[in-house]
């Protein structure tokens, strides 16, 4: 978008203003429209019998300085992994999802700590967490599969656990939902328009809602 | 024919025509290595003249270009991930090329040897995506199972990968130092009462020192510039190795991953690029080296073992 090679791009992070202003000064101006929303789930191995994790002990597992290094200090044994230690599965340092997961549980401040596997792709994230017992990691709802498990997540030691679901990410219930964004060069003219009106229309945000991502507004799809 | 014949005729236009092609082709190579260096030093020229900090780059191992309030460029961590897993990747791609090369050069012969030959020289048309693949979802849940260890996505699957990878050429470019040692080296060990063994380990290595030291540089510039397989195998973690089982990330699947959602002309872009003008200098240095090595050995034949088949044809 900001080398104007595409006329329409999808995010699922905010364009900073620094970009905007970097495309801008290459002559296009980008539209965001917000598509839909998408569940950050936590997944673990699904011989794990960690349940629930609140935003507090991932923020010690994930942050720079964070203390928690073993399933133990989660209170948990896992079987298949005798060395205790946690697996962190992350993403490459400049992808939505890792900064989205930075700004949710980590907040503004501070980084992740190093040592992580930073993994290509969300698919990729849940692949290794499925083939490793000893592993966390977090990726979109969508990409979730039978062979994983996704504890629920709580705000604080007392918070209710949410499950991370299609619904609780409507309703705002879920901590780490985030908007999906689609970015146009300039408006939308032409095919362009056609494509987002349908993106948009109770059509698209019902495959939207398919797909395992939350939709917009509300929708009835049957 | 009174005047001067003018010869140029067809022939004459299509070999002039072949020469200024070929010579473009030879030149070609330059203008192309040439263009790629100045392309990338311009890219990362930003970042080595205004952000670039000697003692962090070399001496840190952080590694936090989107940092919201911090950005460090530490390639520590960077380096040690691609020497450990080339470093590894030597240890088994080495003796396993080596071995075939002298079987194949020394042993083999008739059809076991073609076969060999060509069974080698297709190992080496696996893309790399596919050997990225095996290490990420079979050496993986593999390594887990046998060591015991919390993670197989490390220095010794990539390691492996790796020597695997290397293998080919290296063994190819081994077979051609073995092959150029002149038969009289082997007649004459022969006719002394050697083995084959003998020959081949006192007479024939010993002469194809400099083309095996050079086929085993190429493999550490393959290594060194692998980029798919080391992404998918290593585990991607930035972290200064201590043992066989930790996860790395190499220089260029750092590039591979980063490159693509980068904002072109920022810092952290410029900080690409330095990676990749350190990357072009070193396997630079490591051909190079493989070169003069290449050279070396050529000139020594030339010099004692291949004076009479010269003479005898002047």
């Amino acid at each position: 978008m900001i080398n104007g090679t595409v006329d329409i791009a999808n995010s699922s992070r905010k364009m900073k203003d620094s970009e905007i202003e970097l495309a801008r000064g290459n002559g296009n101006d980008p539209i965001e429209f917000v598509v839909g929303f998408d569940a950050l789930a936590v997944y673990v191995h699904p011989d794990n019998p960690l349940d629930q994790v609140s935003l507090e002990q991932l923020a010690e597992l994930y942050g720079e300085g964070g203390d928690v290094d073993a399933w133990s200090q989660l209170g948990v044994e896992v079987p298949g992994c005798s060395s205790d230690e946690i697996v962190r599965v992350s993403r490459q340092n400049n992808s939505g999802t890792y900064v989205y997961f930075r700004e949710a549980v980590l907040g503004e401040r501070r980084d992740f700590r190093l040592g992580s596997r930073d993994m290509h792709g969300s698919k990729d994230v849940v692949d290794l967490v499925e083939n490793t017992p000893c592993a966390i990691g977090y990726s979109g709802l969508a990409y979730a599969t039978d062979h994983v498990k996704m504890p629920c997540v709580r705000k604080g030691e007392d918070g209710d656990c949410v499950s991370p679901s299609v619904e609780t990410a409507i309703d705002g219930s879920y901590p780490i939902a985030r908007p999906l964004f689609m970015y146009t060069a300039g408006e939308p003219q032409g095919a362009i328009r056609e494509y987002l009106d349908w993106v948009l229309s109770d059509e698209g945000q019902c495959i939207v809602y398919e797909k395992g991502y939350a939709p917009r507004g509300d929708v009835n799809c049957s | 024919m009174t005047h001067a014949a003018d010869r140029r005729d067809l022939a004459w236009w299509i070999d002039r025509t072949m020469q200024v092609l070929v010579l473009a082709g030879g030149l070609s190579a330059i203008v192309f290595i040439a263009g790629i260096f100045l392309f990338i030093t311009r890219e990362g020229a930003g970042f080595v003249f205004d952000r670039f900090d000697f003692r962090e780059f070399f001496f840190s191992p952080r590694w936090t270009p989107t940092s919201n309030h911090n950005p460090t460029y530490g390639a520590l961590a960077l380096i040690a991930g691609t020497a450990s897993v080339t470093g590894l990747a030597m240890v088994v791609s080495v003796p396993f090329s080596l071995g075939a090369a002298i079987y194949i050069g020394e042993f083999a012969t008739g059809r076991v040897r073609e076969t060999l030959k060509v069974l080698v020289e297709l190992l080496a048309a696996i893309p790399s995506v596919v050997w990225g693949f095996i290490g990420l979802s079979i050496m993986n849940p593999l390594i887990i199972q046998v060591f015991d260890v919390p993670v197989g996505l490390n220095v010794l699957n990539s390691g492996i990968i790796l020597g695997l990878m290397a293998a080919p050429i290296m063994t190819t470019i081994a077979e051609d130092a073995l092959k150029a040692v002149p038969d009289g080296y082997r007649e004459a060990a022969e006719a002394m009462g050697a083995t084959r063994w003998q020959v081949t380990f006192k007479v024939v290595l010993p002469a194809a020192r400099n083309g095996l030291v050079a086929a085993t540089l190429l493999g550490v510039g393959r290594g060194f510039g692998e980029t798919m397989a080391v992404l998918m195998a290593s585990g991607h973690s930035v972290n200064l190795p201590t043992s066989p089982f930790d996860s790395v990330r190499a220089l260029t699947a750092t590039i591979a991953a980063e490159l693509g959602e980068t904002a072109a002309g920022s810092d952290h872009y410029q900080a690409l690029f330095t990676l990749g003008i350190f990357l072009f200098i070193v396997t630079f240095a490591i051909n190079l080296a493989a070169d003069v090595f290449v050279r070396g050995g050529r000139r020594k034949y030339r010099r004692r073992g291949r004076r009479p088949a010269a003479s005898a044809n002047p």
